[in-house]
């Protein structure tokens, strides 16, 4: 357990000055910054869904958020993390260490469903103040924070099956851009082919924040957490099988 | 195996434990191709030795480091490390330091931050990060961004991070890459000291012989893959005879006909496979036959003859 949690430690003390780390307060800041283009036209939106307008608003927020900048964070988080390794020849000086393969890759994974809760917890406190600042949260701030809160936890544990499978890609593929490219590729898969794949896309990793929003089963929650867990594992599998050429 | 722990070192019984095997392997074979890898090592490094392994580029040096340190699986063989098979986990063996093909560093992190990110993994103190700082000259300098460390600086890092949890064995790669001569002359002392003080084991690979020459205890020579030799560098390198004289070419063909093996270093100077013992001998038989012999001496073989010796006999077969 004490190497398991040096393990943290240590792949969190590589994370300062990285933009791995950024990108957990930059992506929240542009979904919210892009989210004010929606105030111009909020009422009538509102009046469209009949909701009022400050539910219509956060359900465009959180759409942004789950359909394209939370899958990009996720992917581009998990691929510097490996590129830590990768760029910097790291591997030869850390699987050579008297530290099991398998503690070094889940603290990997670890540190980065971190930094996916540490964006989902400020842009819940950035989207409040949002709200706040725009006059729509007058008498239901309770009610403001109580729907994101929840929307965003949803969002936040249906992140962790996208970002296990991108850590595992970007570990055992060592260019950047190829990484890179893979989780692009399925973000868009998953934007532009959202109806196409119909329920299917509850169980595509890069659609399964945006089905988070749509109030999910709690056996659907628990299978996407249990493969979360499952593809970490086979990850460390991958480690510890991994060759250093 | 350790006789007394001193302060932060320790302290070998030297007698006992150069007759003890820090790495041994047995018909360690990795392959990547046909012509390509290693096969059926059997290295044989004594704890507390400072061995330096030699070979051509391609040789398969670096393949050999990874093995040692459990990068590569062997296709064959075994490495036991003081006594322990080595496998794939490498929790299987004791700690060894290591630097291979350059130091892995984060350029982002400080030079401090880098050897806490690697003590946190080895249960390393503040203090024990500033000695190996201290160690490698670089305390001063540990505050600094790696991105902002001369090629020097880095190398030297590297070396702390080997440095970190006190291995009994260090594996380093080219150590003295990048270093200006007075780093390269503190490189050996640091490795000696090492040696001599904290009772290390230095398994280390370079292509600079004369450095490897200053520092080395023993040497095991690879060459297309296989170990051509293995030993104490003093046994292996040759003790010659260098006779200057006036008529090299008779001179030759007469120490051919008396049975000794002779090779021409220049136009007058020959090279004569023979103890100093010999001298005289040889003194005598050549003024006899008439030719002047303006210098006599023995010594011998440099590193680099001795590799060039090896390597070329080998090509030449």
């Amino acid at each position: 357990m004490n190497t398991w949690i040096a393990c943290i430690l240590a792949e969190h003390a590589k994370l300062r000055r990285t933009l791995a780390r950024e990108l957990s307060f930059a992506a929240p800041l542009c979904a919210v910054l892009l989210s004010l283009f929606v105030l111009g036209n909020l009422e009538t939106l509102a009046a469209a869904k009949g909701l009022p307008p400050w539910r219509s608003y956060l359900d465009s927020l959180l759409r942004i958020w789950a359909s394209f900048l939370l899958p990009m964070m996720a992917t581009l988080q998990a691929v510097l993390l490996a590129q830590l390794e990768h760029a910097n020849r790291q591997w030869k000086y850390l699987l050579a260490l008297p530290v099991s393969r398998s503690s070094l890759y889940l603290a990997k994974a670890v540190n980065l469903f971190a930094l996916v809760v540490l964006a989902h917890v400020l842009l819940w406190l950035m989207a409040t103040a949002a709200c706040m600042a725009a006059g729509l949260a007058e008498g239901s701030v309770g009610e403001i924070t109580v729907f994101l809160a929840r929307q965003l936890a949803a969002t936040c544990a249906a992140t962790l099956v996208l970002a296990a499978v991108q850590l595992l890609v970007a570990i055992k593929i060592e260019s950047f851009v190829a990484a890179i490219s893979i989780g692009l590729v399925a973000t868009l898969v998953a934007l532009l082919g959202a109806t196409a794949m119909g329920t299917m896309a509850g169980y595509f990793p890069w659609s399964m924040p945006l089905r988070a929003l749509q109030q999910p089963s709690a056996t659907w929650m628990l299978g996407v957490l249990s493969a979360a867990a499952g593809v970490s594992w086979l990850g460390a599998l991958a480690l510890r099988r991994m060759q250093v050429r | 195996m350790l006789g007394l722990v001193k302060g932060k070192g320790y302290i070998m019984d030297k007698a006992s434990d150069m007759t003890e095997s820090m790495i041994q392997t047995t018909g360690l074979t990795h392959t990547y191709s046909a012509e390509s890898g290693v096969w059926d090592l059997e290295l044989h490094v004594p704890a507390g030795a400072i061995y330096a392994f030699l070979g051509p580029n391609g040789a398969g040096k670096t393949t050999t480091i990874r093995l040692l340190l459990g990068l590569l699986r062997p296709e064959r063989g075994q490495i036991l490390i003081e006594g322990a098979p080595r496998l794939v986990d490498s929790c299987s063996v004791p700690h060894i330091g290591s630097m291979v093909e350059g130091p892995s560093l984060y350029p982002h992190l400080t030079g401090r931050e880098n050897l806490r990110v690697s003590g946190r993994l080895l249960g390393v103190s503040r203090s024990g990060i500033d000695d190996a700082l201290r160690t490698v000259g670089l305390l001063e300098a540990g505050d600094k961004l790696v991105k902002q460390y001369s090629l020097g600086m880095r190398q030297r890092l590297g070396l702390a991070l080997a440095l970190l949890g006190r291995p009994r064995l260090l594996i380093l790669d080219e150590p003295s890459n990048g270093l200006d001569p007075p780093g390269m002359a503190d490189m050996r002392s640091l490795m000696r000291q090492l040696v001599r003080e904290a009772g290390m084991t230095i398994f280390l690979s370079s292509h600079l012989l004369d450095d490897i020459e200053k520092v080395a205890t023993h040497v095991g020579l690879l060459h297309h893959g296989r170990l051509l030799a293995q030993g104490e560098l003093a046994s292996l390198r040759k003790r010659r005879l260098r006779v200057e004289c006036s008529d090299p070419a008779r001179a030759m063909q007469l120490l051919i006909d008396a049975g000794h093996t002779v090779t021409a270093d220049t136009d007058s100077v020959l090279l004569i496979d023979a103890p100093a013992a010999a001298a005289g001998v040889i003194n005598q038989a050549l003024v006899i036959a008439g030719i002047e012999v303006r210098a006599l001496g023995s010594g011998q073989d440099s590193l680099e003859r001795f590799f060039s010796r090896m390597t070329g006999e080998r090509e030449a077969a």
